[in-house]
């Protein structure tokens, strides 16, 4: 008891065996996630995974079947007392519409008796400062969203938890946002938990990958962990395929990951180099057009634990 | 620290209630109300007059019904149901509308209990009520005593009913009519923490309201164990409109003690079960 107790007050988040069920739907079957202070976590799993359920279920806004759930120490029910250290940020803006852009600054200033002239700060980094005057319900969905988010980071908190964080913003409030999660991160030490389908972006910020898949987190780890890999993929380019496919199936070392196209398929390779493959394919008889090593990204590895690609999903309702 | 949680979410519903347009028309609508419903009264009353004295038609019994009193207490009532109306579509529609903004859940995960959230609803609501009955009760009586006069019912010379009793009269109405409202507030939180959505949660609201009075009679004495009863509506049976006719001078209204004491009672038993199921139903719903 006194273990898990120290393990908790050591963790920013400790989620243990979560279950949540929408009726006889089973969402999360098991969920356990540990989050360390000062960190930058990317939680990604496919639509209707559980991201949100997770987040709500940590938030203490809907109750869960079973598990346990430490914020900061604290049970979600309770989540209120830590005082403003925990903020979030939802997939939609949770906004008061009558109110203006700083007079939605200045409530969650007035609400955690936080008198300093940060806002006017945070307005600057987001870009806000000449919509300062307007209505919140007469903003862009993207103005909304660095409202929103900007929002969250006064106080200062020191978890934050964003649900979808680029939805809505265009390249800039993305680059915007980026710098912002990394200084808040440098500087304060305030720790992310960012669930998105924007892989790309996670990979440039995030310190660990936990990936949801089927109910519970089938993959946490340190990014440089998650991408060091023993394999190799390798695009080639042939108008023999057929042939390469044959091949493939007669070497252990080579697997078919995909076909690209009638002339292209990706292989992965297993202790063995691009220049042994184009030798093997020569040897075979197969003409190769092009070879292109792939670098193993967080879109490979995602794909190859839940055998979907992320980017059809993104758009597409949670 | 609940306690603190709640005084926060008080001061933050203050905050941008004052900075709401919603909050002043919810104000000011029972005050406009009341004041067109008393202009056009007299301009009715005058109107009858000139056509009475162009047909050179007698006025009947001789006397005159039409006092500054009778015309308060009827701008009271419809003030009143105005109120009622307002304020309990109000209730019903705020915290539906925070959940569905998802402003509620940046005071639950940042400030105060699901809980204190909700209840300092209800204490804003019951201080806008009072700063609208406040307006439009001021309103009302300013209006009443400018276009009639404030005197008591005479016929013949003789007095029927004095101003002491008459003002008697419509404290007691006014206090048996305002104690229901309480109660109107809670049921508007309680069908908007049941809600999906604001627009569900206001039309389940005034469907209520309107449609009580039409099954009320075929409740039978059962009626006066729900508070609508008492609470001036489109079609209630409050004590202030037998008020309305005890001030002009009808003296067969005849008011039992146990339907008082019913009034009294009733909406407060009826506010604490309110208050017990929004808890709970608080405590279990997704925000």
């Amino acid at each position: 008891m006194c273990a898990e107790l120290s393990q908790s007050l050591n963790t920013t988040l400790s989620i243990d065996s979560l279950h949540k069920r929408y009726g006889s739907h089973n969402v999360l079957n098991g969920l356990s996630l540990q989050i360390e202070p000062n960190s930058i976590v990317g939680l990604v799993g496919l639509n209707g995974s559980g991201k949100t359920t997770t987040i709500e279920c940590l938030l203490g806004l809907q109750r869960f079947q079973d598990g346990t759930i430490s914020v900061l120490g604290t049970s979600p029910k309770d989540i209120f007392q830590l005082k403003g250290r925990v903020a979030a940020v939802f997939d939609q803006p949770c906004l008061y519409p009558g109110l203006s852009v700083r007079q939605s600054s200045m409530h969650t200033r007035f609400v955690l008796r936080n008198h300093s002239s940060e806002p006017v700060t945070l307005e600057d980094s987001f870009r806000l400062t000449r919509y300062r005057k307007f209505k919140t319900k007469k903003l862009s969905f993207g103005n909304k969203r660095r409202t929103a988010i900007m929002q969250a980071l006064i106080g200062p908190p020191d978890f934050v938890v964003f649900d979808e964080p680029f939805i809505g913003l265009d390249a800039e409030g993305v680059e915007d946002v980026l710098h912002i999660i990394k200084n808040e991160n440098k500087d304060r030490g305030t720790t992310f938990l960012l669930a998105s389908h924007q892989l790309p972006y996670l990979e440039r910020i995030c310190t660990h990958i936990a990936i949801l898949h089927e109910g519970s987190i089938a993959l946490h780890d340190k990014i440089e962990n998650l991408l060091a890999s023993n394999s190799l993929s390798v695009r080639v380019r042939s108008p023999q395929c057929a042939e390469i496919a044959e091949l493939v199936l007669a070497h252990q070392k080579i697997d078919l990951v995909r076909h690209l196209g009638d002339d292209t398929v990706e292989l992965s390779l297993e202790d063995l180099t691009s220049a042994e493959l184009n030798r093997l394919l020569v040897q075979g008889g197969i003409s190769v057009s092009e070879l292109e090593v792939v670098r193993q990204s967080l879109n490979s590895l995602f794909r190859s634990i839940t055998n979907q690609d992320i980017d059809q999903e993104v758009g597409q309702p949670q | 620290m609940r306690a603190r949680g709640f005084w926060v979410c008080l001061k933050s519903e203050l905050w941008i209630a004052v900075r709401s347009f919603s909050t002043y028309l919810a104000i000011l609508l029972p005050s406009a109300i009341a004041i067109i419903y008393l202009f056009m009264s007299r301009v009715a009353e005058v109107t009858a007059e000139a056509r009475e004295q162009f047909a050179n038609v007698e006025v009947p019994f001789g006397g005159d019904y039409s006092t500054g009193y009778g015309n308060l207490v009827d701008g009271m009532l419809v003030t009143l149901t105005c109120i009622v109306l307002v304020v309990t579509t109000y209730t019903a529609w705020t915290f539906a509308n925070d959940c569905r903004t998802g402003t509620v859940r940046l005071l639950v995960t940042r400030v105060a209990s699901r809980h204190a959230v909700v209840f300092a609803k209800v204490v804003t609501v019951h201080l806008l009520t009072i700063v609208a009955l406040v307006f439009a009760l001021a309103a009302a009586y300013f209006l009443a005593g400018s276009l009639w006069s404030y005197e008591s019912v005479v016929e013949d010379g003789y007095e029927l009913i004095s101003e002491m009793e008459i003002q008697s009269e419509i404290f007691l109405g006014l206090g048996l009519a305002l104690i229901t409202i309480p109660a109107s507030i809670a049921l508007g939180m309680l069908v908007s923490v049941c809600a999906n959505s604001p627009v569900q949660s206001t039309v389940i609201t005034l469907a209520i309201l309107v449609v009580y009075g039409f099954f009320q009679p075929y409740f039978g004495s059962l009626a006066e164990y729900c508070f609508l009863t008492f609470t001036p509506l489109l079609f209630d049976a409050s004590y202030l409109r037998e008020v309305s006719d005890i001030v002009r001078g009808f003296s067969d209204v005849y008011i039992s003690d146990s339907t008082i004491r019913l009034n009294m009672w009733i909406p407060i038993v009826q506010v604490a079960g309110f208050c017990v199921l929004i808890y709970f139903i608080t405590t279990r719903r997704r925000l």
